[in-house]
């Protein structure tokens, strides 16, 4: 692989260019604090930033010695300090205007005319190789965005400018008055390439003149200088060229030779060229030294040129012998006793700054990026690298393909490709499905929950109507039947209702010893009404001498029926001895109710049927009579359509008659099975006032206790009923009226 | 797996629905009596399991509103109490023979705690009746309530005495009572049976599956 040391920016780049790198660009490297807090303070800026690590200022040290061109440098330094604000594009380029300035007027009778052609050339040099860099795109502005790039470039562009205007003011100066310009002004006219090989000549012609103008500390720069132009010859071996090659490829024409250099060696060869060049230069500024160094590395034809002059000035010198002289000044000897330290910072460079021969490390994504990469990026990467290494490995060992290699792995793939699917047992429910099956859930709960009752505000006028009404009521009830004076008749006998009147004749019916089945099928809220009603029936079956089985399908009917008995027949023997049978509770309701109908021994095995009255039931038509109390008409509905069609089986004139007792709410409901032919129930007595019409025929019981009552409250309600009504009316109207005339 | 399951609860019941039905219609065309009883005792036996059911589902549902401290935690807790105080005093006084007659039984607490209450609850729907009645020409004043409130009054008046014993009264009950209101109910009546059977064709075709098959 061809290498050329030109297209690599970072080696075309100077040492004092370098230092504008960010630290990222230095590879992290950062020099010693004790190196840099010596040499920024009498040091330009830039130089402070570019020489860090690489030069030690002496100048805080030891004043005295400090030559007097490099003292009013300081001063000017210093001044300009003082007077401007820290601006470092301005700072830079004034400094490094006036150091140029200053190193110009100071060094004008003594510098060498030879030694200031160079720096012209790398400057050029330095201009094509940044606008390379801005073509290519360069580092600067990569790195440290626009604004650095432009400090940058307009530093170097002022460092040019001054240079070409001090180049223009010397090639005026030469063309106007050659006279009056110094000798190194007039040495710097005759700069031009063209004309380097008969200056040389001519200074090599005649250089014992030259060598008593020129200063003696200035000839062992000089001297030193053209032993740094020898370091191409040393640090060409290092690039693993020859120096014979190298002036073969000078001497056969003057372009660039392309060298063929292995890139391993080259990075620490190359660090170490230029700290072998630090070292020995001390006497020039560092970015001359390193526009020197880079320039001989670049170029071969820089090289050529160099070595020429070399051998022009000091082919012959012992080079150590220049630094072991008492007119080097102080400060020069410290930068020897220090440059170990800047070779072990310079043998750090090497470890920072990445190796070529090592392979390029894998890039890192950061954490965040790595979390949102997709699965099956992750997981395909895996199965890649993973089925390279199967694919390597595996063989097929069964079937057809066996024995072959790189068989596609189907089953494999399958198997690794992207996450194991999950298997739902259930529904798999979107956002939406779950908010409606949480509303709907809710929707059931509120349903099932118990709601309050609200309390409704009532007006007072209200509540006291109301409560009005209750103690009307109350009172004149409860008087009446405390008072219990007979006040009003029982209904006479020739307006008792037909229904009554057939019950009563059927119970007259009953012949004594005859079984008369009693269903108590009513609530406790409602026992005072069908007690009322049903006692002087009960009272007649009683004396005429049948004996009672009784029944319930209720829960509370059997205990209800005793009660019933025991407070108001207990005057019959027959009840105080309880010689009467009760079954007791019917489950099932309907069905149970037709159960014990069908056959009664069965459906209450618990009984003694074996005993009066139950020795002689088998079934419903061994009973005389059924006789029903009950205030509900399902109840009733059950009785007709479960018990009643087995007490008239075949529809002959034996049927068992089918007698109610029931509630005046029930007595609509229950009349129709009364009112038909044949006759479903055959006699009815509905509630106080059916037993006070049976009472009429019987002889009074206890619905002539509650007659009085009974009457005085049904006029009563009626009175508060028709009055409440006729005053809502009439206010109602009478609001009306108002808002009409209004 | 899961789609080879399937609920066999619902044709089971369906079926055995179906057939007790039918079967029961059976046994009233035909003289299967003895199969319709055994039948019914199944029915009986279930009905008395059900409210044997109920009444522990009805403690264990008032022990976790105590349990709890629910709003109504107060009356749960005397219904628990009065429900275990009068089972074991059913039971004490029907099964064993040392339980004494002269302290109060089951008979003393229904006819001293439970016929009271209920009847003083129908004494309060009453006056409640007759407050709302009053009120109701107020709140509704339309045609229908005046109609409605002259119809009690009327039936109120008609059941008295002077209404009973009066020859205008007699007339005017019979037609209230078994005219309009008997007619009436006959016509719900006549409605209930003729649901019931159409209701028992579906059951029995399996159109309708009330027992949640």
């Amino acid at each position: 692989m061809g290498f050329d040391p030109n297209d690599d920016p970072e080696n075309d780049l100077p040492e004092w260019l370098r230092g504008v790198q960010p630290e990222d660009e230095n590879g992290g490297f950062e020099p010693d604090d004790s190196i840099s807090s010596d040499s920024e303070e009498g040091l330009p800026n830039w130089m402070q930033k570019d020489e860090q690590g690489s030069f030690q200022g002496p100048e805080t040290e030891d004043e005295e010695d400090t030559p007097e061109w490099l003292a009013n440098i300081r001063n000017e330094e210093n001044s300009r300090k003082d007077q401007e604000p820290p601006d470092f594009s301005e700072q830079d380029d004034d400094d490094n205007l006036a150091w140029l300035e200053s190193l110009s007027e100071q060094s004008e009778p003594d510098e060498e005319p030879e030694r200031e052609e160079e720096p012209g050339d790398f400057l050029e040099k330095v201009q094509e190789l940044k606008a390379r860099d801005q073509a290519e795109g360069s580092w600067g502005d990569e790195e440290e965005g626009q604004p650095d790039g432009e400090l940058a470039e307009e530093e170097d562009d002022e460092i040019t400018a001054a240079w070409k205007r001090e180049s223009g003011t010397l090639s005026l100066s030469e063309e106007d008055d050659e006279d009056e310009l110094p000798d190194w002004v007039t040495g710097l006219t005759s700069l031009d390439p063209a004309e380097l090989p008969a200056r040389r000549d001519t200074a090599s012609g005649d250089p014992q003149q030259e060598d008593e103008e020129i200063p003696e500390w200035l000839t062992d720069i000089r001297q030193k200088t053209s032993e740094d132009t020898k370091q191409p010859e040393e640090v060409l071996p290092a690039f693993g060229i020859e120096p014979d090659e190298l002036y073969e490829a000078g001497s056969e024409d003057d372009e660039p030779v392309q060298f063929e250099v292995d890139e391993e060696p080259l990075e620490d060869e190359q660090v170490d060229a230029f700290s072998e060049e630090t070292e020995i230069t001390g006497s020039l500024p560092s970015w001359l030294e390193n526009l020197q160094t880079n320039a001989l590395v670049e170029s071969t034809e820089d090289a050529e040129e160099e070595r020429l002059n070399t051998a022009a000035y000091v082919e012959d010198e012992d080079v150590s012998a220049l630094f072991e002289g008492d007119d080097l000044p102080d400060w020069l000897d410290e930068v020897e006793e220090e440059e170990p330290e800047e070779e072990e910072i310079e043998e750090e460079l090497p470890e920072q700054v990445p190796a070529l021969d090592e392979e390029i490390p894998k890039g890192e994504l950061p954490g965040w990026l790595q979390e949102i990469r997709p699965v099956e990026a992750v997981t395909s990467t895996v199965d890649e690298a993973e089925g390279e290494g199967e694919e390597e490995r595996e063989q097929e060992t069964v079937g057809p393909l066996s024995g072959l290699r790189d068989v596609l792995p189907a089953e494999p793939h399958i198997i690794h490709f992207g996450s194991k699917p999950k298997l739902s047992t259930g529904f798999e429910l979107t956002g939406a499905q779950k908010q409606y099956a949480e509303l709907l859930k809710s929707q059931v709960k509120r349903e099932s929950a118990s709601i309050p009752a609200e309390r409704r505000s009532v007006a007072n006028p209200q509540l006291v109507f109301r409560w009005i009404i209750a103690i009307l009521l109350l009172t004149i009830t409860f008087s009446v039947l405390w008072w219990d004076r007979n006040i009003l008749p029982l209904p006479g006998q020739d307006a008792i209702p037909a229904e009554t009147f057939a019950a009563h004749e059927l119970v007259n019916q009953v012949q004594p010893g005859e079984r008369v089945l009693v269903g108590f099928e009513y609530q406790p809220g409602l026992a005072a009404e069908l007690e009322a009603a049903s006692a002087s029936l009960l009272d007649d079956l009683l004396g005429s001498g049948a004996e009672l089985v009784l029944v319930s399908t209720q829960p509370v009917g059997p205990g209800l029926a005793e009660s019933f008995l025991g407070s108001q027949l207990s005057g019959w023997p027959y009840i105080s001895e309880r010689r009467y049978a009760n079954l007791g509770y019917v489950s099932g309701g309907a069905a149970g109710l037709l159960n014990f109908a069908l056959d009664p021994r069965k459906a209450k095995p618990d009984m003694s049927w074996s005993l009066s009255p139950l020795d002689t039931i088998n079934n419903m038509m061994d009973f005389a009579m059924v006789l029903v109390i009950t205030d509900d008409p399902d109840v009733a509905r059950s009785w007709v359509e479960q018990v009643q069609p087995l007490m008239d089986v075949g529809g002959s004139d034996q049927a068992v008659p089918l007698v109610m007792v029931v509630s005046a709410q029930a007595e609509p409901l229950v009349y129709p099975y009364y009112y038909t032919t044949p006759r479903q129930v055959s006699g009815l007595v509905s509630g106080v006032s059916g037993g006070a019409f049976y009472e009429s025929y019987h002889g009074e019981s206890l619905a002539r206790r509650y007659w009085d009552a009974y009457n005085i409250g049904l006029v009563l309600a009626v009175f508060v009923i028709a009055g409440g009504s006729i005053i809502n009316l009439t206010r109602t109207s009478l609001n009306r009226t108002g808002k009409g005339r209004s | 797996m899961n789609r080879f399951k399937f609920n066999l609860r619902s044709p089971v019941a369906t079926v055995v629905t179906i057939a007790a039905g039918g079967i029961m219609l059976l046994t009233y065309l035909m003289d299967l009596q003895n199969l319709q009883t055994v039948i019914l005792d199944v029915v009986m036996i279930g009905a008395a399991t059900a409210l044997v059911i109920g009444v522990v589902n009805l403690f264990s549902v008032h022990v976790n509103k105590i349990r709890t401290g629910d709003s109504g935690a107060v009356g749960s807790a005397a219904l628990v109490v009065a429900l275990v105080v009068t089972f074991l005093v059913t039971m004490a006084e029907e099964i064993t023979t040392f339980y004494p007659d002269s302290l109060p039984g089951a008979d003393w607490i229904l006819n001293t705690i439970q016929v009271p209450v209920e009847s003083a609850l129908m004494g309060v729907m009453a006056i409640t009746l007759v407050y709302a009645a009053a009120r109701l020409v107020t709140l509704r004043p339309n045609i229908f309530s005046v109609l409605f409130v002259l119809t009690l009054l009327l039936t109120m008046i008609i059941s008295t005495q002077m209404g009973l014993d009066s020859g205008m009264g007699q007339g005017l009950r019979n037609f209230l009572v078994h005219g309009l209101a008997s007619g009436g109910a006959r016509g719900i009546l006549i409605g209930v049976a003729l649901g019931t059977i159409a209701t028992g064709l579906r059951v029995l075709m399996g159109f309708d599956r009330p027992y949640d098959g």
